[in-house]
């Protein structure tokens, strides 16, 4: 491996780390005001324009703040936890192309990897909330557990008709492929399914049950204070983006432009990051909507309705290929 | 009248239930933002009370309307009092802020309205002792009161008393042991 | 007298893997200082034994020590949501063992009053529940309602939560000028957002997949563990003291009840909002029909009301928003009550919690025990 190279993954990785992180940081800041929009109220605006220097109160809050171990959590697995969930919420990111050419690990199997990275993330929730010795803790670690592994599978499959449609795993050559088409056109069953697991795997509202605060108080981050909190609110926050940035790239043409508005090279990030803007509205929008799901009925949507319908929405997508209809 | 129900169609109630958040999303928030925005607070707001000295007669209907002791009378030679000079003992109120509770019982009993409720509700203080307000503190206004703060120290019985009695000198348990 | 016997839930014999779960006092949903030890079968819970008293106050106890209208002020501190019902329970108690005759201007302002602050409560338990399903935005919707219904009231007692309004024979004041025209766009508002909250939750699926159906209480049951107001309508107990045995105004307004007979906490949600609707319309009655004349008998202003010294025994009960609130007063001719015993609607809707608790899941056990709408300070007086 050349020099270069690893200068490259080196440089790369630092910056996908940081852009990660003040996005998820600006998206704090961005949910409390949108949710006090919703509410009819402020939001922050006392530090700074706006409040828009929240989020440097708030780090500063949060780095200060003590770091408590419980006396009697596993000390180990606690402190090892928010890592663990923290980094795969950052590495999911590196096939994601933000931009033409704007990606950092363009690997033939790109999407597949993302979804490999992805499944890590119950290892952390789950140790959380077994290591903080709180029932709480590992009442959410648990459900996290079981939402992750059961909405993955309707997951995948429905962005196996993604990748029925583009004929390749590549991420680039997703976003490529839909030059012509956007996939959210003949997927829109597709869509649906997808963005509802996702939403569902991320666990955000109205599928938040791992952190349900009116009933585990705040699930496997209970115990949790100061910079370790932070790690678990920033991969929520991360996880939102998550969400807009792969919808974004699946579905809606990632950094082409509609009506082939297409901005040259590394510019082309500009659309990716309007339409992903668009998304994590939709998405805080639907958080500040509608009330939780309870555990077995979240499981029920799962095997009951979204699993089926993303198997026939893969059999209707792999007859649409075959008849020629897309291509 | 119709009853409430949940709807026929599935999704049709969360798409209604997400129209309701984004009609309120484009609405101006209806908080006010308090230190900057002065609360429009109504005429009988029941805030820091409030004495005017030359009505007082000291009848002391007020010390009995007080539920909780807050409010005693004290006598204050200082305070002349021409207009009432039936009021010959010169008992006045003293109030005790922290523990009064505003429900309005002494300015309710009042016969001559001397004491009664300001709009003033801003009352912190760095010192418990600030809290006692005495009958010359009780008939200034809040602002007068912050430009002279040596008129607030109360009538306590017995000159330069301390508020509660400092305790004995506790001994622990372990101490008196040895 | 037995000692005091620290509550203990001993896990079932057999079943070694139930974990005990102390939810509360300090929890998120226990709305207050509710502890409920729950024995948990994975998420299932199989048996819930409830602990009070955290907040207790001795408010019986402190009754007997203070004059008769000093505990007017204690009564706005029992259940801190809905002031004015307390109030009203207690002013009635003691004039009708006094003989003292309320004025009919009063007694009209007084139904405004308590309808205002029914409105309230049910707007402050919309807003709560909203927030323990999830819905967060329902709790801003509620409190932005309520807030301006507080501060009507405010303009009209003085203060937002703790009025000390009402008095023996009346109330402490007379209306200010412009209260009926606010009072009257007030309920032109509220009448609006009812059905706001209706299209925001009512109809939404995961509120009614997480509330149909869940924590069902049969109409028996309601009549046996004594539960009352809109929790017994929602059970199919077609009873409101309001209608049934009319007090204050009520008897010359015109007014629905509903009910509901599934008894689940979507027929709760249901009859609290219906019953808003129907506030709205008690109070622009009561505006329509207010009579003239002063609001307090003559012999009963201000100071005089520490004269009050009724003499026996008398049980008088108004429709509060949770459901019957009770005093009873014995009087022994002096200033000072013999004995007040306060009948909370609270303390016996909570009784019934375990049962309807039995077998659900956490969740519902948050959905259910907010849908009982409980104020702590009720319960524990």
């Amino acid at each position: 491996m050349s020099a270069t190279r690893l200068i490259w993954y080196f440089g790369g990785s630092l910056g996908l780390l940081l852009i990660v992180t003040s996005i998820g940081g600006i998206f704090t800041y961005v949910f409390r005001k949108l949710f006090a929009d919703f509410g009819q109220r402020l939001g922050p605006n006392r530090v700074g324009p706006y409040g828009v220097l929240q989020l440097v109160a708030d780090g500063i809050k949060l780095f200060t703040k003590e770091d408590i171990v419980p006396a009697r959590a596993e000390r180990r697995g606690f402190l090892l936890a928010p890592y663990l969930t923290f980094i795969p919420a950052v590495l999911a990111f590196s096939p994601i192309p933000f931009g033409q050419g704007l990606l950092l690990t363009d690997v033939r199997v790109g999407l597949i990897l993302i979804f490999a990275i992805t499944a890590l993330a119950p290892l952390g929730e789950l140790m959380a909330g077994w290591a903080s010795n709180n029932k709480y803790s590992m009442l959410g670690g648990l459900r996290a557990a079981a939402m992750d592994v059961s909405y993955e599978i309707p997951l995948l499959i429905s962005a196996l008709a993604v990748i029925l449609l583009a004929g390749s795993t590549s991420t680039a050559q997703i976003v490529e492929k839909q030059a012509h088409l956007w996939y959210f056109l003949p997927q829109l069953l597709g869509l649906f399914v997808f963005l509802v697991t996702l939403i569902g795997k991320v666990g955000v509202l109205p599928f938040d049950l791992p952190e349900a605060e009116s009933e585990l108080v705040t699930g496997y981050t209970t115990e949790y204070s100061g910079m370790r909190f932070a790690f678990f609110y920033l991969t929520v926050f991360a996880n939102v983006f998550f969400i807009a940035a792969i919808t974004v790239m699946l579905y809606f043409g990632g950094w082409l432009g509609p009506f082939g508005l297409n901005l040259p090279g590394p510019l082309s990030f500009i659309w990716f990051f309007a339409k992903a803007g668009v998304l994590v509205f939709v998405v805080f929008w639907i958080w500040n909507s509608l009330p939780r799901v309870r555990i077995d009925q979240f499981l029920n949507i799962n095997w009951k309705l979204l699993f089926p319908l993303s198997l026939a929405n893969l059999v209707l997508t792999a007859l649409l290929v075959l008849t020629g209809v897309i291509h | 009248m119709p009853a409430i129900k949940p709807s026929a169609v599935p999704l049709w109630g969360l798409l209604r239930g997400m129209s309701v958040t984004l009609r309120n999303f484009f609405r101006r928030a209806v908080t006010k933002q308090y230190p900057e925005e002065p609360m429009k607070l109504p005429e009988r707001f029941r805030g820091r009370l409030f004495l005017d000295p030359n009505i007082c007669t000291g009848c002391t209907m007020c010390e009995q309307a007080c539920p909780n002791g807050a409010l005693v009378m004290v006598p204050a030679e200082e305070i002349t009092n021409t207009a009432h000079p039936q009021n010959e003992y010169h008992l006045f109120p003293q109030v005790d802020i922290a523990m009064c509770t505003y429900c309005g019982w002494c300015e309710n009993a009042c016969p001559t309205s001397a004491i009664r409720h300001t709009q003033q509700f801003e009352l912190a203080c760095y010192d418990r002792l600030h809290f006692i307000y005495s009958p010359e503190a009780l008939s200034m206004s809040e602002e007068a009161l912050l430009a002279e703060p040596e008129k607030i120290p109360p009538r306590l019985p017995g000159e330069g008393a301390p508020l509660r009695p400092e305790p004995e000198t506790v001994v622990t348990g372990g101490e008196s042991a040895e | 007298m037995a000692a005091y016997q620290p509550c203990t839930v001993e896990p079932h014999p057999n079943q070694s893997d139930w974990i005990t779960l102390n939810m509360g006092p300090q929890h998120p949903s226990t709305h207050g200082v509710l502890r409920m030890i729950l024995q948990l079968d994975g998420e299932i819970v199989r048996q819930v034994e409830l602990v009070i008293g955290y907040l207790h106050r001795s408010m019986e106890k402190m009754a007997e020590n203070v004059r008769y209208p000093h505990f007017i002020i204690e009564c706005d501190r029992a259940d801190y949501v809905a002031n004015y019902h307390y109030e009203a329970a207690y002013v009635r108690a003691v004039e009708e063992l006094a003989g003292i005759v309320p004025t009919p201007r009063a007694q009209f302002i007084r139904t405004i009053c308590l309808e205002f602050d029914r409105i309230q409560s049910h707007l402050v338990w919309l807003g709560t529940y909203g927030l323990d399903l999830g819905a967060l935005n329902a709790f801003w919707y509620g409190f932005r309602e309520r807030e301006r219904i507080l501060d009507l009231l405010q303009e009209l007692t003085g203060v937002r939560m703790h009025p000390n309004y009402f008095r023996f024979g009346g109330v402490k004041a007379d209306l200010t000028p412009d209260f009926e025209r606010k009072a009257l766009a007030l309920c032109d508002l509220l009448a609006g957002k009812v059905d706001e909250y209706e299209s925001f939750l009512s109809q939404s699926d995961t509120f009614v997949m997480r509330t149909q159906g869940v924590g069902a209480m049969s109409r028996e049951m309601a009549i046996d563990w004594g539960v009352t107001g809109p929790n017994a309508r929602a059970s199919g107990l077609d009873f409101d003291q309001r209608r049934d045995e009319p007090y204050f105004a009520y008897g010359e307004l015109e007014f629905e009840v509903p009910v509901r007979p599934e008894g689940d906490c979507y027929a709760r949600y249901a009859v609290r909002l219906e019953e808003i609707r129907q506030s709205v319309r008690l109070i622009r009655q009561a505006l329509d029909q207010l009579p003239q004349g002063p609001v307090i008998p003559a012999g009963l202003e201000k100071g005089y009301q520490f004269l009050v010294h009724p003499n026996g025994e008398h049980y008088a009960h108004v429709e509060g928003p949770r459901g019957e609130i009770g005093i009873y007063l014995i009087g022994d001719g002096t200033t000072f009550p013999y004995r007040v015993k306060m009948r909370s609607p609270c303390f016996q809707n909570l009784s019934v919690l375990p049962e309807l608790m039995r077998d659900c899941l956490i969740a519902d056990c948050v959905a259910i025990n907010g849908s009982l709408d409980l104020v702590m300070g009720c319960v524990d007086r």
